[in-house]
């Protein structure tokens, strides 16, 4: 297998693709490298929080109460700009970074432990839980979002009290976090929401425990009657086998684009169970299966509407004023960051496409390289303060006001022959199982769109450039 | 065969062609009667309080006084029920046998979130599990319906969702005609079919896009600004919807929605605006279809989230809630007119009505009777009862 395959293949699944100046300086590549690199950025310790330019606070509810409806719905207005502006600035580290795998786990993360959260203040924290902890120990993880305020909030813990409990959060910890359905009984479901009564989100917006409201008394969880508190419900179902192998098979999922062999899924749960939840060793068995390098696997999955976006800022060098057409982009194609459909996250793969999100896929690259006449129109959102995207379909009026700026592939390409150009531009975005760069620079000639511009809007509007 | 590069040449150099689609082909189908299914979302929980409004019952005025209804405005049904003002024309068609009002529609444990209660009614799940599927979609798939199902939106809703489904979205017409003159997406459709898994499924997708639109575009007739329709996105879109069915589609179900419903503030004013955007939209449409002679196979249905809280808050509007009305609008209703008993106002949970019609057998009823379906009960679960239609 070629060199140029198999780091196409590697970067596409444990980053966001490769760029123009991987493409070029890559010498001799093998999965012992691709296994390097990913200690590498495992071990390194550089990572800082977003930088977020407007300062964010709590907003304390109680302040609000007292205000004006029309101030409070102002300022609530303006918290979900922030937002934005936060999705955007991870946008932005997913483009640039050196540690992408940290940002490609930070996603998975966000899709697994799915959550919506209320306010730019509870978005940052929550986010940041997932950074610090992409890498490192899935059990920290857990505990961490699970004292989230934003995750709390959106699984109604707040209504989880003694005497009444409400098993939304205790249900979703079992079926989606960390067991998956079947695992567990509806009776440890009743028992578990009762040790987490009383986890509840205090005015400065951290996480705090109401005594008054928490049932501190017996319940039997798993066969076994205590004092069960919220902490040690978490660590009794980490013990269970199960969780490791739910969690390492998602994993795994998400980079191979399928489930993993039985074999391969065999070594995974051990390791995850054995390194006591350590979540880097999965990532390295993963890489070094021979199924991942298979061809049964590259180019087989589709790539997610996030990283569709963020190979556009990359290959194109896109730059606006502000974040909305981000926004505009995930919107059309199904994805928003901090909006997931529901708890049980995003689609994948093939679930991914249906008429309109394709159209809108082949299209964009022309839309934003030709400033084709493509409307991105959008729909009134119809859940006021419930929903980032309230405010797009009046500012999407003027387009997407997104700019390009391919210097770097005009001057890599740019003296090259036309037939010479649309090649490296394939060779360098398509991966290797799809491409046919002969039919495709036949294609580009015909269809005229001349130079490099054109050429990459072509070869970017191609289904293959969907894949990865 | 052409390969892909011949295919390409003649594509590029000789415009657009004239594909047959086949997939669209004419076929006889015994089930096929001609009927159609147009959804009408009211997005964002409508207040069907004010709008079947119990116009004799001391706690509704109790409940709302600022919002609710004065008796001597209401339209009136019957002797306890009657319609907001703004209904006028749906007064009429009640009276003409045109529309059925479920009332006391709901499902179990309900969830006052937009967003999981909007899933439950797309997806037909009893609200604790989740579903990629929508229920139309899921008809779609069974019935291996041989024409696309069309949803007048920018992109699918969940209700339309299948992975084997073919539900198109669509924004308007000009959507249609811009991918059938995109002749970078029409030579992709076309070119030939890779052996690659995925990306054939790509290839194939846009080729059921394409030859979906190029049906679609060769139906519409130049008459696109017939009918007295309002000036509003509801009257848009149903304007393109009847277009469609005059032109001979055979789509046999369609999606619009119009949103705005979510009334937390300064409710009266907003929701007279939304109900007479939603009543001169509908009888624009059904006079439209009336003269084409095509409404006794049409059948509307409109119906949102959820309802309010009987109760109206400080900002002089209402809170989410919960259970409320369905409606049909058609002009072939076996059993018109009021169905079901108005839910009690004393009896409430949490300040909210309780449901007693599972909205699941009014799908499972529109499945059977009208699109003749024979997998009911695997598109809406066993055991749902159908209701007549």
């Amino acid at each position: 297998m070629n060199s140029l395959k198999k780091i196409k293949h590697y970067k596409s699944r444990f980053a966001f693709g490769l760029s123009l100046e991987e493409y070029l300086d890559f010498k001799n590549f093998d999965s012992f490298n691709a296994l390097a690199d990913l200690r590498a950025q495992i071990e390194s310790t550089d990572s800082q929080p977003l930088s977020i330019s407007q300062s964010i606070s709590p907003l304390s509810f109680q302040e609000m109460k007292g205000m004006e409806k029309s101030a409070r719905r102002a300022m609530m207005k303006d918290d979900r700009k922030v937002i934005i502006e936060i999705s955007g600035e991870w946008i932005a580290e997913m483009t640039n970074t050196k540690n992408p795998l940290r940002e490609k786990m930070s996603l998975f993360w966000h899709d697994h432990f799915a959550c919506k959260p209320r306010t730019s203040y509870m978005t940052l924290s929550y986010l940041e839980v997932l950074r610090e902890n992409s890498l490192g120990n899935f059990r920290n993880l857990l505990h961490g979002i699970a004292k989230e305020p934003a995750m709390l909030l959106y699984l109604n813990n707040q209504q989880n009290r003694k005497g009444h409990p409400n098993e939304n959060f205790a249900r979703e910890v079992m079926e989606l976090f960390t067991l998956g359905i079947g695992k567990y009984s509806e009776q440890d479901i009743k028992e578990s929401a009762r040790a987490f009564t009383g986890w509840s989100v205090g005015a400065d917006k951290q996480f705090r425990l109401n005594e008054r409201q928490h049932d501190g008394g017996t319940k039997t969880f798993f066969g076994e009657s205590k004092r069960w508190s919220g902490e040690e419900i978490i660590d009794r179902i980490l013990e269970e086998k199960a969780a490791a192998e739910y969690v390492s098979r998602k994993i795994a999922k998400y980079f191979l684009g399928r489930p993993p062999s039985d074999e391969l899924q065999v070594t995974l749960t051990k390791v995850f169970y054995e390194e006591n939840y350590e979540i880097a060793p999965v990532i390295l068995a993963i890489a070094a299966s021979d199924e991942f390098w298979s061809d049964e696997i590259i180019g087989q999955d589709i790539l997610s509407p996030v990283e569709l976006l963020v190979r556009l800022e990359r290959d194109f060098h896109l730059r606006a004023d502000d974040n909305f057409y981000r926004l505009a982009i995930q919107k059309s194609l199904g994805q928003i960051l901090f909006q997931p459909p529901n708890v049980a996250g995003w689609p994948s793969g093939k679930d991914w496409i249906d008429a309109s999100t394709l159209t809108t896929r082949l299209s964009l690259a022309r839309a934003i390289l030709l400033n084709n006449d493509y409307e991105l129109k959008t729909k009134k959102s119809y859940a006021q303060g419930e929903d980032l995207t309230e405010k797009l379909s009046g500012r999407l009026k003027k387009g997407l006001q997104v700019k390009a700026d391919i210097s770097d592939v005009e001057n890599a390409f740019g003296t090259l022959s036309y037939s010479d150009q649309t090649s490296h531009i394939a060779k360098w975005l398509i991966p290797e199982t799809v491409l046919n760069e002969n039919e495709m620079i036949e294609e580009i000639k015909l269809l005229r769109f001349g130079r490099t511009k054109g050429a990459l809007a072509l070869i970017a509007s191609l289904p293959e450039y969907q894949l990865k | 065969m052409p390969n892909r590069r011949d295919f390409l040449k003649t594509t590029a150099l000789a415009g657009t062609t004239l594909m047959v689609p086949n997939l669209f082909k004419f076929s006889i189908t015994p089930s096929f009667a001609g009927k159609r299914l147009v959804v009408v979302q009211l997005s964002g929980g409508n207040d069907w309080l004010n709008t079947v409004i119990p116009y004799r019952n001391d706690s509704y005025y109790k409940s709302r006084p600022r919002l609710a209804i004065s008796p001597n405005d209401v339209t009136q049904l019957n002797d306890e029920i009657g319609l907001h003002p703004a209904l006028g024309s749906l007064n009429q068609l009640y009276d003409s046998g045109e529309l059925t009002i479920f009332q006391g529609v709901g499902y179990p444990e309900p969830n006052r979130s937009h967003f999981r209660s909007m899933d439950i009614w797309h997806t037909a799940t009893d609200g604790k599990s989740h579903s990629d599927q929508g229920w139309l979609g899921r008809w779609s798939q069974k019935s291996q319906a041989d024409f696309p199902s069309l949803e007048i939106n920018e992109s699918l809703s969940l209700a339309m969702k299948a992975s084997k489904g073919k539900s198109l979205a669509l924004a308007n017409l000009n959507g249609i005609k811009r991918i059938k003159n995109d002749r970078v997406l029409q030579a992709l459709a076309h070119s030939e079919k890779h052996d690659h898994d995925m990306a054939s499924y790509l290839y194939q997708t846009a080729t059921r896009v394409t030859e979906g639109a190029d049906y679609l575009s060769s139906l519409i007739k130049s008459n696109s600004k017939a009918g007295n329709y309002p000036r509003n996105l509801l009257g848009s879109d149903l304007r393109i919807v009847s277009n469609l069915i005059k032109s001979g589609a055979e789509t046999r179900v369609y999606y619009t929605s119009l949103s705005g419903f979510d009334t937390h503030a300064n409710q009266r004013v907003t929701h007279e605006r939304l109900l007479k955007r939603v009543d001169e939209s509908l009888l624009a449409f059904r006079n439209d279809l009336k003269k084409a002679n095509l409404w006794n196979d049409t059948l509307v249905m409109v119906f949102s989230e959820f309802g309010r809280r009987v109760a109206q808050n400080a900002g002089g509007g209402t809170d989410h809630g919960t259970a409320g009305n369905l409606l049909l609008l058609g002009g072939g209703l076996k059993k018109p007119g009021l169905r079901g008993e108005f839910p009690s106002l004393q009896n409430l949970d949490q300040g909210d009505l309780i449901y007693h019609t599972d909205f699941r057998e009014i799908y499972a009823g529109i499945l059977h009777h009208w699109l003749e379906s024979t997998d009911v009960h695997e598109i809406v679960g066993s055991g749902v009862g159908k209701a007549m239609i």
